[in-house]
């Protein structure tokens, strides 16, 4: 549906995609001409616990990141995310307090952001198809 | 406003683009970090602002609506004045929301009559009446009130739902040009 409403939209005007999505929706979307989006996935996810990293994405609650001290993605540019580690935040979650959940918005926002940024430079590069073919693999990770 | 695309991708349609607006300017491709009611969940605006560099966030009509409601955010001068933050502010036309949270909804063809997911009051929104209220809210972007087809639906009620879109698009851009910037 993307694909062929962008080949029907005018070309000077933004396009919007209401509620879209997921890193991997952001990439294939932008390929097919969209330029604006919104979704409530980055800070919904981060309050149950779902982080997108730059490796791929991660369920901090789980049992195997409770000894695991490093940072939560020490690509990130959300310092919080490069200064506390995985076991730190996990162990906000496990016990529910409320810094867990901030520092997972602010990191999966981060991420996001920083996503479209990357997509702007490859464009303006010239290497956006090759790397959005590189960036799909890494971001359907389950790490 | 205006949009300039700056430059487009070799294969496929990508394109990377500057809106320019009088609050500032938005680089595209853009990810709109959601604020709903004001805020976006669990950080504050110096987050937004300083660590995140977000260059627009999004409110929501329909969620502002109820509450606070119009009258406390024009007290205010305003949502970006209410919630501090001098960035642009997009809000949806709350279309979407009176499908999803909404539990009683009789749309005409002269709007929509649905039920707070609040306290059940009844409320009745037309295509003037969104574009006013996103007045009083004071977004830099407003959107079209839409109606919102269920998934999946037959061919024949999305053809005419796309119609009356359509047609409350045309009532929105009138209302829009009859009115003025409140602040």
């Amino acid at each position: 549906m993307t694909d062929i409403s962008t080949d029907h939209l005018p070309l000077e005007k933004p396009r919007y995609l209401m509620g879209v999505g997921t890193p991997v929706n952001l990439l294939e979307s932008i390929d097919r001409g969209v330029d604006m989006f919104d979704c409530v996935l980055p800070t919904r996810n981060a309050r149950h616990g779902m982080v997108y990293t730059s490796e791929g994405i991660i369920n901090i609650k789980n049992a195997k990141w409770a000894n695991d001290h490093n940072p939560l993605d020490s690509n990130s540019p959300s310092p919080f995310s490069r200064e506390h580690s995985r076991a730190y935040i996990r162990h906000l979650f496990h016990t529910g307090e409320f810094l867990g959940p901030q520092i997972a918005s602010l990191q999966n926002l981060s991420f996001f952001l920083w996503l479209v940024r990357e997509a702007r430079k490859k464009i303006k590069a010239g290497e956006f198809p090759d790397w959005k073919k590189e960036m799909v693999s890494v971001l359907n990770n389950r790490l | 406003m205006k949009f300039t695309i700056t430059s487009k991708a070799d294969s496929g349609k990508a394109r990377s683009g500057l809106i320019q607006t009088s609050r500032g300017e938005i680089p595209t491709p853009v990810f709109m970090p959601v604020g709903t009611l004001g805020t976006v969940k669990g950080l504050n605006q110096h987050m937004l602002r300083d660590l995140l560099d977000a260059p627009v966030i999004l409110g929501n009509t329909y969620h502002l609506y109820l509450r606070p409601g119009t009258g406390i955010i024009e007290e205010a001068g305003g949502l970006h004045k209410f919630i501090n933050w001098d960035r642009h502010i997009l809000t949806d036309s709350g279309g979407y929301q009176v499908y999803s949270l909404s539990g009683m909804r009789k749309i005409t063809e002269e709007g929509v009559k649905f039920r707070s997911h609040i306290d059940g009051s009844s409320h009745f929104f037309t295509p003037e009446g969104v574009v006013d209220i996103q007045r009083s809210i004071g977004a830099d972007f407003i959107m079209a009130f839409d109606e919102c087809p269920p998934y999946p639906a037959e061919r024949k009620y999305v053809n005419d739902s796309m119609h009356l879109t359509h047609r409350w698009l045309d009532r929105c851009v009138e209302q829009f040009q009859k009115g003025k910037h409140h602040y």
